[in-house]
């Protein structure tokens, strides 16, 4: 494989998990499922790399938009509650 | 002419009518309520068919696809797969017909619909002969169960399925891992391929996919440290699904367990942790179900126990152990479905789950308390009943284990006993008190399903030794697993 | 803290426990003799460009049978978990605005076009049912968001939904009659690269879509209707 692919797959890969930490400690419950659906987006595009375009584009189709979607109805049926220290 | 006793029939039959039913659920609502019964009455005729080619020892495979293992999915049915499939589709069956006139809150479609898949995915994990194939049919099941288990919609229903649906959702991802190490090691997924590629494999290579596939099955198989979700799932959901969910979904994990542990894997490495868990299964198991005031969730308990008590047997690892292990389980689903049946019957005549509350209702309804009794006595395995003699079979096996554990286990197996004669105990003699309360009648046709059960039980007690010859044949052909994998890699050319 | 650090400590011990005893794996390197066997048969066995594809729904096709399954039961699970009888009642959302509205509109029927047009390559292109099928669920989500009348006729949907199941299940048991084995190939393999190729394929990748597309938007419908009927309970 070509190693500039390697390289940026890998940094999609660490942006993965900065966004996913980022989900895990922020406040908003509707910012965590956006970084969520992020990472998905860019695990995504990492499959497409690895050349395996049919994963891809389920994750694309279900990880971003649909799990997305869901994740904001229910978050939607929360109350929001803003007690910051 | 076509070949009737072909196993793919019995994943084939339930899906057909599973999705035949959703499109016409909006028009004919009242005619979905027999489909389960339907399905597993079809499935036993298949069964019928397959059943006449297994007990003459040979495997009936079913291919798909048309082409040859390990290249394709295949369905390998040997007498251990025949004895857990014919029990899913008996208690599905029964169980079915007593749902008929025991659901009453709608959707009551979508209800039968999910129960059918739940017989469906039940029947495919116990034929399979493809590792991945577990996996998929696990979801299935899982998910049909999460559905099931909240259906009530009542505070703690939801509680109870959300703790499932956790605990069952990381199972899953724990079992998918498993086979996916599985596939990286050997570049196979059947069974019986990956079995004679692992004889090859380091047990340390081995050790991390058994580690993963045997907690992800044990989620749902209610060994110790992961079954914190079954003494409120059993008790929240409707009770023919806690007698579907005790008396055959443990079940079917458990042989999954089994099949995995000594078919693919030939385990002897991991046999003294299995019986570690086992014995403290049992132990915690017995023990919970002795404090409990609610009847279902006390029968949740003894359920723990119970299969606590049978992988220990399976885990002391002889012919005589599994022999003993797969007689118990035999027992186990057939009188705690029963229990559970009974307990709904009761539940729905006096409104609450509390024990004391049933206080008379044998003076009432005595038929349903009889049936009760006897089940009860068969699970805890007094003399005539079938129980005593597979509880006999275990004892006598746990002292072949070496060493001081087997005693121990022994000892503790019949302290179980004695603390399961105690609760139960408890439990008739508040049935039979003297009380001026007034009960419902009980429903006939409710009676009917734990009535057959109670029969076949008596049966099976009638003539245990040849049930238990049959058992022993089961184990003998489960531990020569190199007839298993021949017949499996070459029995189609 | 002190927690934190020692359930850290816990799960580095175990990812480092797994790493080791994972060092010897050797991931897609000459074991893979199925997956070879895959490669080099596709073509001749299955007449399909896309050996992905091949293996799903040929040589594993039992097992995305049992996928189809997995997800509808999740969508009967999610009707009975949000069932609310007769009861259910249309309410307003916050109006989205004008370039929603006629973007969607817009958008909409290409959405649906693209869903169709990656279930019914399948067997030739990346993609297949179930990508197809998420697609067009997604144009549904869309429409929901954009307009707040919009509800979709379920029986229609089941329809749909009961249909692309029974397409499977009929496919498979044709060859079950007529080859002995189940989702047996039974229809002609075709020249390679044509639209009409691959066999049972073809007709199952757009049962699939169809019933993955109606499953999913009926999930967003028991979702959606949720929403709004709560909103309608607070406001009014």
């Amino acid at each position: 494989m070509n190693i500039y692919i390697l390289i940026f797959s890998y940094l999609l890969l660490v942006l993965t998990i900065i966004l996913s930490i980022l989900a895990i400690h922020v406040k908003d419950l509707l910012a965590a499922v956006i970084f969520m659906g992020g990472g998905s987006l860019l695990v995504s595009l990492v499959f497409l790399l690895l050349q395996a375009p049919d994963v891809a584009m389920s994750e694309a189709a279900i990880g971003a938009a649909l799990t997305m979607a869901i994740y904001i109805v229910a978050v939607k049926k929360t109350e929001r509650e803003d007690n910051d220290d | 002419m076509v070949n009737l006793a072909n196993p793919t029939l019995l994943v084939v039959i339930p899906l057909f009518f599973a999705f035949l039913s959703i499109i016409i659920s909006p028009f004919l609502k009242k005619l979905i309520k027999f489909v389960p019964l339907i399905v597993s009455a079809l499935n036993l005729v298949v069964i019928y068919f397959i059943g006449v080619k297994v007990l003459y020892g040979s495997i009936v495979l079913g291919t798909t696809a048309g082409l040859n293992p390990p290249y394709v999915i295949i369905l390998a049915v040997d007498k251990l797969n025949f004895i857990i499939v014919l029990m899913v589709n008996v208690l599905g069956f029964l169980i079915s017909f007593y749902n008929i006139f025991y659901m009453k809150e709608e959707p009551t479609d979508k209800f039968h619909i999910l129960f059918t898949l739940l017989i469906m995915a039940s029947s495919w994990i116990s034929i399979t002969g493809d590792l991945f194939n577990v996996f998929v049919a696990f979801e299935v099941l899982s998910l049909s169960s999460f559905g099931l288990v909240g259906y009530m919609r009542s505070k703690d229903s939801i509680e109870a399925g959300f703790k499932y649906v956790v605990q069952g959702i990381l199972a899953g991802s724990l079992l998918l891992i498993g086979v996916v190490l599985i596939y990286a090691q050997t570049g196979t997924l059947n069974m019986a391929h990956i079995a004679t590629k692992l004889d090859y494999v380091g047990s340390l290579e081995k050790l991390v996919p058994y580690v993963l596939i045997f907690f992800g099955l044990a989620v749902e198989g209610a060994l110790f440290p992961l079954n914190s979700w079954l003494p409120d799932a059993h008790p929240a959901a409707p009770s023919g699904i806690s007698a579907m969910l005790s008396g055959i979904v443990t079940t079917t994990a458990i042989y999954a367990i089994i099949r995995v542990t000594v078919t693919v894997f030939n385990y002897s490495a991991f046999i003294p942790y299995l019986f570690i868990i086992a014995l403290l299964t049992l132990f915690f198991g017995e023990i919970a179900a002795f404090f409990q005031k609610d009847l279902k969730r006390m029968l949740a308990y003894s359920t723990i126990g119970q299969t606590g008590l049978f992988v220990l047997a399976f885990s002391v690892g002889t012919q005589a152990s599994i022999s003993a292990s797969v007689a118990q389980m035999v027992n186990h689903s057939f009188s705690k479905a029963v229990l559970f049946l009974v307990a709904g019957i009761m539940i729905e005549a006096q409104g609450s789950r509390n024990i004391d509350d049933l206080k008379g209702f044998g003076r009432v309804n005595i038929l349903t308390s009889i049936l009760f009794v006897f089940a009860a006595l068969s699970l805890i395995g007094v003399p005539p009943f079938f129980g005593f003699f597979t509880k006999l079979a275990i004892l006598q096996t746990l002292l072949d284990f070496p060493g001081f554990l087997g005693y121990l286990s022994f000892a503790l197996v019949l302290f179980a006993a004695i603390i399961e004669g105690v609760y139960f105990y408890r439990v008739f003699k508040i049935l039979f008190e003297k009380s001026d309360k007034n009960f419902q009648a009980e429903n006939p046709w409710l009676v009917i399903s734990p009535f057959i059960l109670v029969l076949i039980l008596v049966i099976l007690s009638s003539r245990p030794m040849s049930v238990l010859n049959f058992t022993n044949d089961i184990a003998n052909q489960l531990i020569q697993r190199t007839i298993y994998l021949t017949s499996v890699l070459g029995g189609l050319k | 803290m002190i927690r934190k650090i020692v359930y850290g400590v816990f799960i580095l011990i175990i990812i480092a426990a797994i790493a080791i005893f994972m060092s010897n794996y050797k991931f897609g390197v000459d074991k893979m003799d199925v997956g070879k066997y895959y490669l080099d048969n596709t073509v001749p066995q299955t007449g399909a460009a896309n050996v992905v594809t091949s293996v799903t729904l040929f040589y594993r096709g039992f097992d995305t049978l049992g996928e189809v399954t997995v997800l509808f039961t999740a969508a009967l699970g999610v009707a009975v978990l949000y069932f609310m009888g007769e009861n259910k009642r249309k309410q307003k959302l916050q109006e989205s605005n004008f370039v929603t509205k006629i973007g969607t509109r817009v958008v909409f029927p290409f959405i649906l076009l693209t869903g169709a047009y990656i279930f019914m390559h399948g067997h030739l292109t990346p993609g297949g049912g179930f990508q197809g099928g998420a697609l067009i669920a997604t144009g549904f989500l869309l429409l929901y968001l954009a307009y707040e009348e919009t509800s979709i006729d379920r029986k229609k949907f089941y329809l749909v939904e009961g249909l692309g199941g029974l397409t499977y299940v009929i496919i498979g048991l044709l060859g079950f009659f007529m080859k002995g084995s189940f989702l047996a190939n039974v229809l002609p393999n075709g020249t390679l690269f044509d639209l009409l190729s691959g066999g049972i394929m073809l007709p199952i990748y757009i049962g699939v879509g169809l019933k993955v597309g109606s499953e999913l938007s009926n999930i967003i419908d028991d979702l959606m209707c949720e929403v709004k009927c709560e909103e309608a309970g607070g406001e009014e």
